[in-house]
């Protein structure tokens, strides 16, 4: 066995707009891997095309080699061993816990015994009579995700999963998530518009756009060298300079940088925020250009913090420090960026 | 769709001939007037009644607003024929009014026969109509756009005209048809009266020999055209009324307006309507269960009557639901043209009046399937045929109201698509189905033309009693069957409000 799951140029079209266009990607066995996309990009049609609910156009998909959509060829939902975690849910109402998780296990498969070992492994022994509405939002969050894990599926699918938690809830569910997936060995795909989720959660993330796979890649690759404008825009929230490529580095505003990938040309030069490098006095031997800047506005998240700079030439840049500092209002500041950057040609924005 | 296109066809027989003007004598055009006046007049009276009804049960402090509540719904479990005949009893002529009144010297009370007794029992027993929608308008409504205006100066007379009523106007315009329709097709209310409007024309001209039945076939055809006018019209109108519903963002419960020195205007206004239309008729009825029955009078066999009542109910029911899920599966499910003009169709029916229905399956039968004329199967079609709407709605909106998502996670868990309907979906939308048969169940007992046209010689159900022994003024004969068949009717209510949360909205 090579690939958990293979799509082949899926290219689905409702009435008269495209949702997903000519769109092809892997995912090996054991992986998470996210499908990460600004809302409206075509994340639930390619979900809902996965799980059979959606018959796509053309394209093929292939679960553990076979192929589940090929030419006409269509498996129906239940035959494809595909498990869904929904956004909402969608535990039925009328079961409880331990009949929700029942479901999905024939009878004569030591039924009872894999619902207690899925109970126990969500550490929801205590809950086993209760009714979805007499759970936590985390709880019912865990029982979909033992349902859905319930007949061992070849593949699992999560849209959104944590969107519906409170935001100090979140952090854990994922953690506990992340937990129970790894410990059943399962294979995911998670379906967000978070950007910060799908970085901390999987081995790879897919940047979907307009229908399409953008980019796929690890976290650390999609966030630090998008391979497109487009998705830099998505995944970053980066300054761009105006700037003169040759090559391996690039001249701009802050003197001579070098280039991450080559490129030639006028270019925007891309500057993550906490390239940014502030200095309250002038550091010694910079090997590139230290702008006096000084601070417009801040805005103090807690774990870190972003300061909004204006140059004297009048150009904005942000920046991102750690939450020690502290950056007043029209203090002055030494600017200057050391670590290679990206630059698009500027004939692309 | 069949009776219609039957009817259309009979009547042809008498074009051509010099029948076709007997539309257009001067009693066929009384006829025709006096059916539009009197639906004008109870469609009208039954929202003078029920607005004010409405907003003291949602927005008020009334006391008691649940029982009010309650009792305000239990016309419906009055058939209008048994409804008129008790207020005949009541007020008519040797009534117990008069015999109350006759000491005082009174000897003579207005004329209860004609036009206002029909238009009294009809607007006492219909009013529920259009009750309820406009009491689910005032639920709906935010109280935010109530507080917005007051707070950009409006006072609470203005307030009501400008903001309250318009959003009122959809609910209250589609309660006011419902009355209607029910009024254009009602058979045994008029008939009590002695009210000649369009039903009991067509029920007359039937009997009659010749050309009866072509001027009966005639007549129901142009009743039918003003049946489905008005139903169209509901549907416009029904359909329009979404749009008001569709309120974003979390709601308060409205706050309850102080009636303060009002409050006993409000309780003498719920007190004269109910006794009216619910107290009085039960006490009319309880006042003959002792009275010395005649020798001549029909006998009274209870449990037989209990038994063809409650079995071509069930049935019917049972039968209207197993017809109305697929038809309603389909159009929430896969709303293409082809489904959702199945679903139309079938709604059709709705508009045609019970004695046009039960005519045209006579006709039909004794023409071309003998074997069938005067068969339960036949009555257990003419109720099917006019019911299955009621069972076809409600199946519909429980269906509707189940998530697909809930149906797509049993498939993704490997569930085959009956087993993911049966065990997902149907058991979340039970409350919904059952209320839908209840409503069927609730009809087929009241149901009067239909039974009486339809059904097999010697077969009688409490409706079919009631009115034989009304017939033959053998009314210590009705007070039995009739308070059993009221409390028949209020049972059948009770799954209908369960679902309808009606009496949880302040929990």
């Amino acid at each position: 066995m090579t690939e958990a799951l293979r799509c082949e140029h899926l290219t689905k079209t409702f009435a008269t707009q495209i949702a997903v266009q000519d769109l092809s990607f892997a995912v090996s066995p054991g992986e998470l891997v996210t499908l990460l996309g600004p809302s409206g990009c075509g994340k639930t049609t390619t979900l809902r095309l996965i799980m059979g609910f959606e018959q796509p156009d053309r394209g093929r998909i292939f679960i553990d080699d076979v192929a589940v959509v090929d030419d006409g060829m269509q498996l129906p939902p239940e035959k494809r061993r595909v498990g869904m975690v929904f956004q909402e849910y969608a535990l039925f109402p009328h079961l409880t816990a331990q009949q929700n998780i029942a479901f999905g296990i024939p009878k004569h498969e030591n039924q009872e015994q894999r619902v207690y070992e899925l109970l126990e492994l969500m550490e929801l022994e205590n809950y086993t009579h209760r009714y979805p509405h007499e759970l936590s939002g985390g709880q019912q969050q865990r029982v979909a995700l033992a349902r859905a894990l319930a007949p061992a599926p070849r593949l699992i699918l999560l849209d959104e999963p944590f969107s519906n938690l409170d935001f100090a809830l979140r952090a854990h569910v994922r953690r506990d998530v992340l937990r129970i997936l790894k410990q059943a060995n399962a294979t995911c795909i998670f379906f967000t518009h978070d950007q910060q989720e799908a970085f901390s959660l999987s081995n790879r993330v897919a940047v979907m756009m307009d229908g399409q796979v953008s980019q796929i890649g690890p976290p650390a690759e999609v966030y630090l060298r998008p391979n497109s404008r487009q998705v830099a825009n998505f995944v970053t929230e980066a300054n761009y300079l105006p700037g003169e490529a040759t090559g391996y580095s690039v001249d701009c505003l802050f003197g001579r940088l070098p280039l991450a990938r080559p490129i030639k040309g006028p270019v925007d030069v891309m500057i993550h925020p906490e390239q940014v490098e502030l200095n309250p006095v002038i550091p010694d031997d910079s090997p590139t250009l230290v702008l006096p800047v000084v601070v417009s506005w801040n805005e103090y998240y807690g774990h870190d913090q972003r300061i909004g700079l204006r140059t004297s030439e009048g150009m904005e840049i942000v920046a991102r420090s750690d939450s020690i500092s502290t950056f007043p209002p029209q203090s002055v500041w030494h600017a200057r960026v050391t670590t290679p950057v990206l630059a698009f040609s500027s004939e692309d924005s | 769709m069949l009776p219609m296109a039957y009817l259309l066809w009979r009547a042809r027989e008498t074009i051509g001939t010099d029948h076709i003007g007997f539309l257009f004598t001067a009693t066929t055009l009384r006829v025709i007037g006096n059916s539009i006046l009197l639906t004008a007049a109870v469609a009208i009276s039954a929202s003078i009644i029920s607005i004010p009804l409405a907003w003291l049960t949602t927005h008020t402090d009334l006391p008691g607003r649940q029982v009010w509540l309650v009792l305000s719904l239990l016309p419906l479990a009055i058939p209008s024929y048994l409804g008129a005949v008790t207020l005949t009893l009541a007020f008519g002529p040797r009534g117990l009014l008069q015999g109350w009144l006759e000491p005082l010297g009174v000897i003579r009370l207005p004329e209860i026969y004609g036009f206002f007794g029909a238009w009294l029992s009809l607007t006492l027993f219909t009013f529920p109509y259009v009750l309820l929608p406009v009491r689910a308008a005032f639920l709906n409504m935010d109280p935010a756009l109530e507080e917005m205006a007051r707070s950009l100066g409006s006072n609470r007379w203005r307030m009501f005209w400008r903001i309250t009523f318009p959003m009122l106007r959809p609910s209250l315009a589609v309660g006011m048809l419902l009355t209607s329709l029910y009024t254009l097709s009602d058979f045994g209310a008029v008939s009590v009266m002695q009210f000649p409007t369009f039903t009991r024309a067509i029920y007359v001209q039937y009997g009659l020999p010749f050309f009866g039945r072509a001027n009966a076939a005639l007549l129901s055809l142009v009743l039918m055209a003003l049946a489905l006018s008005l139903f169209v019209l509901e549907r416009r109108i029904s359909s329009r009324l979404q749009h008001f519903r569709d309120i974003s963002g979390a709601r308060r419960p409205s706050r309850k307006v102080h009636l303060g020195q009002w409050k006993f205007v409000a309780v003498t206004f719920c007190t004269f309507i109910i006794s009216l239309s619910v107290i009085i008729p039960i006490l009319v009825l309880i006042s003959w269960l002792g009275r010395h029955k005649p020798d001549y009078a029909l006998p009274l066999d209870l449990p037989s009557l209990t038994q063809n009542t409650l079995g071509v109910a069930v049935l019917t029911a049972i039968l209207a639901a197993l017809a109305a899920l697929p038809v309603a599966y389909l159009v929430v499910r896969s709303s293409t043209k082809w489904n959702r003009m199945l679903y139309r169709f079938a709604f059709l029916p709705n508009a045609l009046p019970g004695i046009v229905i039960a005519l045209s399956l006579i006709f039909f039968s004794t023409r071309h399937m003998i074997s069938i004329y005067q068969s339960l199967p036949l009555l257990l079609l003419g109720y099917g045929i006019r019911f299955l709407p009621l069972s076809l709605g409600s199946t519909r909106s429980a269906l509707a109201s189940v998530n697909l998502r809930y149906e797509e996670a049993a498939r993704g868990l490997g569930a085959e698509p009956l087993r993911a309907i049966g065990r997902i979906t149907l058991p979340l939308a039970r409350s919904g189905i059952l209320a839908g048969m209840a409503l069927v169940f609730l009809n087929v007992v009241k149901e009067l033309p239909t039974t009486l046209l339809l059904s097999p010689s010697g077969f009688q159900t409490y409706a079919t009693y009631i009115w034989n022994s009304y017939d033959e003024a053998i009314f210590s004969q009705i007070a039995q069957p009739g308070l059993i068949l009221i409390t028949l009717c209020a049972l059948s209510l009770i799954p209908l409000f369960a679902w309808d949360r009606f009496l949880h909205e302040e929990s």
